[in-house]
């Protein structure tokens, strides 16, 4: 009985599971927020986004960034501001952007060892560089509403504080390590539905 | 892919996203550079607001001449200290009621025959003037110049 399903059964999962499933992952994404809140810039947010953009599509992917971050951006002990939020929603996406196009290539092969270095640095190298176009983005736009200069806002992506480097090389990190272990556990959860109902 | 390119674009990955993180500390430390220079600079010149900078000779009389330039002092600040301070503390003497009269500079000490007189330069005149106090009396101005001269000769200049 096949009980881990390759990326091309996630299809034949079913809606409540897909449901259910999307739901927890936007759920750990506000939880690891708010217990993150101490570490600037350190959020593993990021990553679960990409990892539900490379397993499930860029529409479910989109989903949890827009759950989370409405959440957490509204709730937040750091204080809300409404223009932000609606910057960095879209710029969430683009995790669940490149875990989806991801998925495409050789890497969205998921079998084989969990422990498998190329993969882990193609994901870290990946959430870099979309690290650095989210921050690129959202810097953009605070510059401009804050400072009513773009090349000010991105200034301060690095200066005085380097907030842009601690993001981009704790998404490394977060990217190359945890989203091998959520994309396995995805797997062993995302039961298509045949097999569901064997069951 | 084959393994040897997997083993190229892996690198490549490594390398690219290396090249991302020193940029950004590049930026960040020209900017902390930035910064620290213009703290410098602003407290430099807070500093001349609050200090002197002064020209100090030793000439021990026997051919050696020391100059201490440009050393930074409080306003307000006697030869006697200024001496102190450009020589590292050096300056040793015995307290009278007159003032401090200077027994040791730089750990050359006077005799009974040889004394450690002081003088300041007089740019209007372009000579040596004699001092005429006890230096812990005499206060010194921003660029002024002033000598410690070790004689036996109460009329020798510096």
């Amino acid at each position: 009985m096949k009980i881990q399903p390759t990326t091309k059964d996630i299809k034949h999962v079913s809606t409540a599971r897909r449901t259910a499933l999307i739901a927890s992952l936007a759920a750990l994404c506000i939880g690891t927020n708010y217990a993150m809140l101490p570490l600037p810039n350190v959020k593993l947010m990021d990553a679960i986004v990409f990892t539900t953009g490379f397993f499930f599509g860029i529409v479910p992917g989109s989903a949890v960034a827009a759950i989370a971050w409405l959440v957490y951006g509204t709730l937040n002990p750091l204080g809300l501001s409404l223009p932000i939020l609606l910057t960095v929603i879209p710029s969430e996406m683009i995790y669940a952007a490149a875990g989806s196009l991801l998925r495409r290539t050789a890497i969205g092969n998921l079998k084989g060892s969990i422990a498998n270095l190329e993969r882990s640095i193609t994901f870290g190298a990946i959430g870099l560089f979309s690290t650095l176009a989210y921050d690129i983005v959202t810097n953009a736009v605070t510059g401009l509403l804050a400072y009513n200069s773009i090349w000010m806002g991105l200034l301060t992506m690095n200066v005085p504080i380097p907030l842009g480097i601690i993001h981009e090389a704790s998404n490394f990190a977060f990217f190359a390590t945890t989203t091998p272990v959520l994309l396995r556990l995805l797997a062993k959860g995302a039961v298509p539905t045949e097999i569901e109902s064997e069951r | 892919m084959s393994k040897s390119r997997s083993i190229w674009f892996t690198s490549s990955l490594v390398l690219a996203s290396a090249l991302v993180l020193t940029s950004a500390l590049t930026v960040y430390y020209n900017a902390q550079y930035v910064a620290a220079e213009k703290r410098y600079t602003d407290t430099l010149s807070s500093l001349n607001d609050v200090s002197y900078k002064v020209n100090i000779m030793i000439n021990y009389g026997n051919g050696t001449k020391t100059w201490y330039n440009q050393t930074i002092i409080p306003v307000g600040w006697s030869l006697f200290n200024a001496t102190s301070k450009a020589t590292g503390g050096g300056v040793e003497g015995t307290w009278y009621s007159f003032g401090v009269f200077v027994t040791s500079i730089n750990g050359v000490g006077g005799t009974e025959s040889l004394y450690w007189l002081w003088f300041t330069w007089d740019d209007v005149e372009n000579k040596w003037v004699s001092g005429q106090t006890g230096a812990d009396s005499y206060i010194m101005s921003h660029d002024e110049t002033a000598a410690w001269l070790l004689t036996d000769d109460w009329t020798a200049t510096p």
